[in-house]
């Protein structure tokens, strides 16, 4: 690795590292507020240990997209217009997406081991995986952005947004929407799935970005 | 010595057309001004230059090795920049410190004791975010980069843009002052051409995207003047030459004039006098258009 090359990924391991803090204190804010909320609960520790774990899934999710997203207009440009090269800025990038990942799955693999709450170790990993794989689809949108205005995000978001409502009624009212007889198959599928988008947003987020300039 | 080099360099943002079959030469050991008018397409040609923007045609090399993803060539040029205080997501909210941190990261030959001193010498707060820098600062984190970043080739866009006189001048005073040390090459674009001029050893003048002068400083002065007049006695004195400008007060006529070399005397009745380069710059960018 030539000395460019690791200047630029030791840059954004360190960068990675600090999203991962950013997740991680998002997550002892919310604890003190579960803390207040579930004081009064049966089994605070089951309830507490629910309430993080379902929230970080989403989080972790949220975030790498997030900054996948503020990376091509903002980070990266930042890094080009310092001499870095546009192939370090892309293997940068997922560097610290791996960092933010896997960096956030260890410290839960440690909570889940030290609480004994196996029951949700699939559900970090399949979490992880999703996020690792929506973080070059952030990266796309984030080249695309400058284009074609925030607007697409505002697009995403309602789309997004109606999607949620969709499933979140569909769940409310108990409604079969046909995904129940997939059972065992969901991981599987979404591992496919989660392959399947990183490797095309990769592709395309790497053609991008050979094209990008500082802004 | 390293000589940086741009040939036939086009560069298009749909059908507008930024610049034109530029060609120029950065060699090293000098001191560089670039200059033009807003639009001219300066700040696009420098970012060419550096990789930081693809061109639509044309090839940038350092002795004669392509610039473009090329770390050998990318460790010896840094371009520093205007910082914008906002980005597309709204203010801009880098702290200076981690600004110069990325600075430091990528730089290989960063120099953080001199950025220090910088750092002090422009009185900036490296805890302050950077929507929050007045302009002036915002060019010191500017100037402090491109020094403290130690490249060979260092190329500063408006570095002096919102400072105050006596920041201008320590400014000016570091950059003779480091190329006295070490002899880096220096690219300076400037509005404030007259203050700078006394600095540049060459002087580029850019102009709707192209090149319209490349030289040293004290030939091309050499060969410009001022000549006013009577207007019959001005035309008849300039005939030959290549005029730009020309001003009518009554009966009187003022012509700047560009010269292939230098001119003993004009003949005729008339008032010669020597062009600073703002005036040349002005009347050549002028000429024959609408004033701004």
């Amino acid at each position: 690795m030539s000395s460019l090359a690791k200047r630029s990924a030791k840059y954004y391991f360190k960068e990675g590292l600090k999203v991962v803090g950013l997740v991680l204190g998002l997550e002892c804010l919310l604890v003190i507020e579960w803390f207040i909320l579930g004081a009064d609960e049966e089994h605070f520790v089951d309830y507490l240990f629910r309430m993080i774990m379902s929230v970080d899934c989403i989080i972790v999710v949220m975030i790498n997209m997030m900054y996948s997203f503020y990376g091509p207009n903002w980070y990266d440009s930042l890094a080009l217009s310092m001499g870095a090269r546009r192939k370090d800025i892309f293997i940068g990038e997922l560097i610290k997406q791996a960092t933010l990942v896997v960096g956030n799955l260890a410290v839960y693999i440690i909570l889940i081991a030290i609480f004994n709450k196996y029951e949700y170790l699939l559900l970090m990993i399949l979490s992880s995986i999703v996020s690792f794989a929506l973080g070059p689809v952030g990266l796309v949108i984030g080249h695309k952005v400058h284009n074609h205005g925030k607007v697409i995000v505002f697009i995403i978001a309602m789309i997004a947004g109606c999607g949620g409502g969709f499933i979140g009624f569909f769940s409310a009212t108990g409604v079969s929407i046909g995904i129940e007889s997939i059972g065992a198959y969901v991981i599987i599928a979404v591992l496919i799935i989660a392959v399947i988008i990183f490797a095309l947003f990769e592709f395309w987020a790497y053609k991008l970005n050979q094209k990008s300039m500082v802004r | 010595m390293s000589t940086l080099s741009g040939k036939n360099i086009v560069k298009k943002y749909g059908k507008d057309t930024v610049l034109k079959n530029v060609d120029v030469e950065i060699e090293a050991g000098k001191i560089y001004g670039l200059i033009g008018r807003n639009g001219a397409g300066k700040t696009t040609l420098l970012s060419i230059l550096t990789a930081q923007n693809p061109a639509t045609e044309g090839t940038v090399t350092l002795d004669g090795k392509p610039v473009w993803e090329n770390e050998e060539a990318l460790s010896h040029i840094c371009y520093s920049r205007e910082i914008s205080q906002v980005t597309m997501f709204g203010p801009n909210t880098l702290k200076v410190k981690d600004y110069l941190g990325t600075a430091k990261a990528f730089y290989a030959n960063w120099d953080e004791e001199y950025a220090k001193e910088l750092i002090k010498l422009f009185n900036i707060n490296p805890k302050k975010r950077i929507n929050k820098l007045s302009k002036g600062m915002l060019s010191a984190v500017t100037i402090i980069v491109a020094m403290a970043s130690k490249a060979d080739i260092t190329i500063l866009d408006e570095p002096v843009a919102g400072l105050d006189v006596v920041a201008r001048e320590q400014f000016y005073k570091l950059v003779i002052d480091e190329y006295a040390a070490t002899g880096r090459t220096f690219v300076i674009s400037t509005h404030i051409i007259e203050e700078a001029a006394s600095l540049f050893e060459k002087v580029i003048i850019i102009d709707d995207g192209q090149i319209m002068i490349e030289e040293n400083t004290e030939e091309l002065l050499a060969r410009a003047y001022r000549v006013s007049g009577e207007e019959t006695n001005v035309d008849a004195a300039v005939r030959n030459f290549k005029t730009y400008h020309p001003e009518s007060i009554g009966r009187n006529k003022v012509v700047t004039v560009l010269a292939d070399e230098p001119v003993d005397g004009f003949d005729g009745d008339v008032q010669v006098e020597p062009v600073p380069l703002q005036n040349l710059f002005y009347a050549m960018c002028v000429d024959g258009r609408k004033e701004a």
